[in-house]
C-alpha cells in the first residue's frame, strides 16, 4: 500500500504543475482515472488495516474518537496549506507586479471578497485550485469513516449497497456539493467519492468483497485486462463517444472526475486488478525506488501537503521561466528529492527512538 | 514551447489510425460571422453601458449573429447559458451572485420575459485543453444555447505552445458550432508587465485568429484595459481593472450587451458600413 500511496503522491505532484513536460508520462494519458482515484482509495484501504481489530481490541468509540482526530489534523493541514498558497500568489503577485496572480487557482475571492472568503475557506466551502482534495478527505475522515466504522461493526453486509445506493442517487440526480461564496460546486463530489473510499475499506478486508475478490483474482484480472488495454486506447487515441449522443441519464456514460462516473470508477478497478498482479513481477528489479515510494507513502501527509505547496511554487517559476524542458527537469529532480527529504525528516523521531 | 513530444505522439496518433483504417468584428472588433437565422423581435432594451465601463471602443462592433441563441429566444422564451473558462467565476459584485449573476440580470432586464438560466462550471486556472474535454460532457448533460468561454489566461502562464492552444481551441469550437451552440469567447487580461511577454502576446493572438477563422464572437478585454491604460481614464489603474471588481462588472456588462445585440442582429452604435 505505501508504496503505491507514494506513486500516487509522485504524480499528483507533477500532474499539478499543468504544462510541464514530464506529465506526459504519468499514468492519466493512458487511463480514465488518475490517481485521486488512487489516493481516497488508498484511504480507504488504511482506515481498514487501522480498525482491523475486534471490538474487544478496539471499541469503536476510540475508532470514532481517533477518526475525528485525524480528521481534525487534515483540516488543519488543508487550513496551513491554503494561507501558505495564498501567500505564495500574494508574494508572487508584488514580486512580479503581476495582479493576474491574485486570481490564479480560484484565489481571487479571498484577495476582492475577503469577508466571505474566509468563512468559505474555514468552512471548505472555498477551495483553491489543486488545493481541493484535502477537503474531500476531510469530509470523508469527518463523516464518512466514523459511519462505516459504526456500519461495519453493526451491519457489515449493508455499508457497500448503502454506498453504492448514495452514489447512485447523487448521478442520477446530479447532486452537487456546493460552493461558497464562489457560485459554483466542489471539484471531488464527496457524495460520490465516498464510493471509492468504500471500495478501498471493502477490498482492503478478507471477509465480504474484498474476500471474494482475492478468491477470484485471477478471473478478475482476465475481465480487468482487456478493459485497462481498452481504456488506454480510448485516451490515447482520443476515441471518445461524442458525448451528446449518449443516452441518458448521461453522467453513467461519460467520464467526468467530479462525480467519479462509472466509466472512471469501473477502469480504475480494473487497474487495481491489474496492477496487483503485476506490482510482485517488477517490485524485485526496482529496490531503491520500492524504498523511496513507500517511504513516500509512509508519510503520506506531510509529503502531500509539501508536495501540493512545491506544484504551486514550481507553477510560479515555470511562469516566470516561461517553460522549457531544463526548467521543468530541474522542478521535477528538486520536487522528487524535497518530497523524500520531507518523507525521510518525518521518520526521524522513530529512527531516533529505534 | 513545443518540445516535439506532442507532435511526435499526434504523428504517431494519426499513423496508427491511417493503418487501423487500412485495416464581436470588434468589441471592439467581433468577428464576422454568417446570420442565418430571422431575427425575433427586437430587444425591448439593450443593456446600457455604465458610464466607468465606457471605452470609444465600445461603439464599434461588427456582424457576428448568435443564430441558436435568437432561435431559443423566439421559440422557447428561455436560454440556457453555459460559463466555462480559468476565470469565469471570479470577481464582480460578489454581494449579489457574481459576475454570471451580473450578467443574468442584465440580460433578463435587456430580454424581458425570457428566462435565462446560467449554469457555471469554470474552473480556475484549467487549462484548455482539460476544458476542451470537460465542455464537450458539460454540454451533453446541460444542453446550453450559447457556451461563454474564457480562454486563455491559464495557458499563457503555464507556458503552453501556442500551435497546440490554437488546434485545441479550434477543434472545440468546431465542435461546439457542429451542435448549434453558440459561442463567445473572453480572451486575455491586460496587463502592463505582460505587454511585452512574448508568450502572452502569442496566445492572445491564437484566440485572436481562432475567434476570426471560426467567425465566433470575441470580447477582446485585452483591447478594453491596454485603452484605459493608453487614456488613463477611470479610478483604476488599467492592470488592476483587469482583475478587480469594477473590471469584472464591466466586463459583465460587455458582455450581457454583446450577446443581446448578436442575438438579435441588431446594428451598434457606430457599426462600420461594409
Amino acid at each position: 500500500m505505501d508504496f503505491w500511496r507514494g506513486f500516487a503522491l509522485v504524480t499528483i505532484f507533477i500532474n499539478h504543475v499543468p504544462g510541464i513536460y514530464f506529465e506526459r508520462f504519468t499514468h492519466r494519458n493512458i487511463s480514465t482515472s488518475d490517481s485521486a482515484e488512487l489516493f481516497v482509495f488508498l484511504a480507504g484501504w488504511a482506515l481498514r488495516l487501522a480498525m482491523g481489530k475486534t471490538p474487544a481490541e478496539l471499541p469503536t468509540s476510540t475508532v470514532v474518537r481517533r477518526l475525528t482526530r485525524r480528521a481534525l489534523i487534515i483540516y488543519a493541514a488543508q487550513i496551513l496549506m491554503t494561507t501558505m498558497a495564498l501567500a505564495m500568489l500574494a508574494g508572487a503577485a508584488r514580486a512580479l507586479d503581476n495582479p493576474l496572480l491574485l486570481e490564479w487557482h480560484n484565489a481571487a475571492a479571498v484577495f476582492y471578497d475577503p469577508v466571505n472568503a474566509h468563512i468559505g475557506l474555514v468552512l471548505l466551502t472555498h477551495q483553491l485550485g489543486y488545493f481541493d482534495i484535502l477537503p474531500l478527505y476531510v469530509t470523508l475522515m469527518l463523516i464518512a469513516a466514523p459511519a462505516i466504522a459504526v456500519i461495519h461493526r453493526s451491519a457489515p453486509g449493508v455499508l457497500l449497497p448503502l454506498s453504492v445506493a448514495i452514489y447512485l442517487v447523487t448521478l442520477t440526480f446530479r447532486i452537487h456539493t456546493p460552493s461558497w461564496p464562489v457560485a459554483g460546486h466542489w471539484l471531488f463530489n464527496p457524495l460520490a467519492w465516498q464510493l471509492v473510499f468504500v471500495l478501498g475499506f471493502c477490498c482492503a478486508g478478507h471477509d465480504g468483497l474484498g474476500g471474494w475478490a482475492r478468491r477470484h483474482i485471477v478471473m478478475l484480472r482476465r475481465l480487468a485486462l482487456p478493459v485497462v488495454m481498452f481504456a488506454a486506447c480510448v485516451v490515447w487515441f482520443e476515441l471518445w463517444p461524442d458525448p451528446t449522443r449518449l443516452p441518458e441519464p448521461r453522467l453513467f456514460f461519460i467520464g467526468q472526475k467530479t462525480f467519479v462516473t462509472p466509466i472512471r470508477l469501473v477502469q480504475f478497478l480494473a487497474l487495481v486488478a491489474v496492477m496487483s498482479a503485476a506490482y510482485p513481477l517488477f517490485s524485485r528489479w526496482i529496490g531503491p525506488l520500492d524504498r523511496y515510494l513507500s517511504l513516500l507513502g509512509r508519510n503520506a501527509l506531510n509529503v502531500f501537503c509539501v508536495g501540493s505547496l512545491a506544484s504551486l511554487a514550481a507553477q510560479i517559476l515555470r511562469f516566470t521561466a516561461r517553460g522549457g524542458i531544463g526548467v521543468d527537469a530541474v522542478i521535477v529532480l528538486g520536487g522528487l528529492v524535497l518530497l523524500g527529504l520531507i518523507a525521510w525528516i518525518s521518520e526521524w523521531p522513530d529512527r531516533k527512538r529505534s | 514551447m513545443d518540445f516535439g513530444m506532442a507532435g511526435s505522439k499526434a504523428q504517431l496518433r494519426q499513423l496508427i489510425l491511417l493503418c487501423g483504417a487500412l485495416a464581436i468584428g470588434a468589441f471592439p472588433a467581433f468577428a464576422q460571422a454568417p446570420a442565418t437565422v430571422a431575427s425575433p423581435a427586437a430587444p425591448a432594451e439593450e443593456p446600457g453601458i455604465s458610464k466607468e465601463c465606457t471605452t470609444p471602443a465600445m461603439t464599434i462592433r461588427g456582424d457576428v449573429a448568435l443564430p441558436t441563441l435568437a432561435t431559443a429566444l423566439r421559440e422557447r422564451k428561455a436560454v440556457k447559458i453555459l460559463t466555462i473558462g480559468g476565470s469565469s467565476r471570479a470577481g464582480a459584485d460578489p454581494q449579489n451572485g457574481g459576475y454570471n449573476a451580473t450578467i443574468q440580470r442584465l440580460l433578463e432586464t435587456s430580454l424581458k420575459g425570457v428566462s435565462i438560466s446560467i449554469v457555471d462550471q469554470g474552473i480556475s486556472g484549467e487549462l484548455l485543453r482539460d476544458a476542451s474535454e470537460r465542455i464537450k460532457a458539460e454540454v451533453a448533460l446541460n444542453a446550453p444555447d450559447l457556451v461563454i468561454w474564457q480562454v486563455g489566461t491559464s495557458d499563457a502562464f503555464s507556458a503552453i505552445p501556442v500551435e497546440e492552444f490554437e488546434a485545441d481551441l479550434t477543434e472545440t469550437v468546431r465542435w461546439l458550432k457542429q451542435h448549434n451552440i453558440d459561442v463567445v469567447l473572453i480572451g486575455l487580461h491586460f496587463v502592463r508587465n505582460l505587454a511585452a511577454d512574448a508568450h502572452y502576446q502569442a496566445i492572445r493572438h491564437g484566440v485572436r485568429r481562432v475567434a476570426a477563422a471560426e467567425r465566433v464572437l470575441q470580447i477582446r478585454r485585452y483591447e478594453v484595459g491596454e485603452w484605459r491604460e493608453k487614456s488613463k481614464t477611470g479610478n483604476v489603474p488599467a492592470d488592476e481593472f483587469a482583475t478587480t471588481e469594477a473590471g469584472y462588472s464591466c466586463m459583465a456588462e460587455y458582455v450581457a450587451r454583446a450577446v443581446s445585440a448578436a442575438a438579435f442582429d441588431k446594428n451598434w452604435p457606430g457599426k462600420p458600413r461594409n
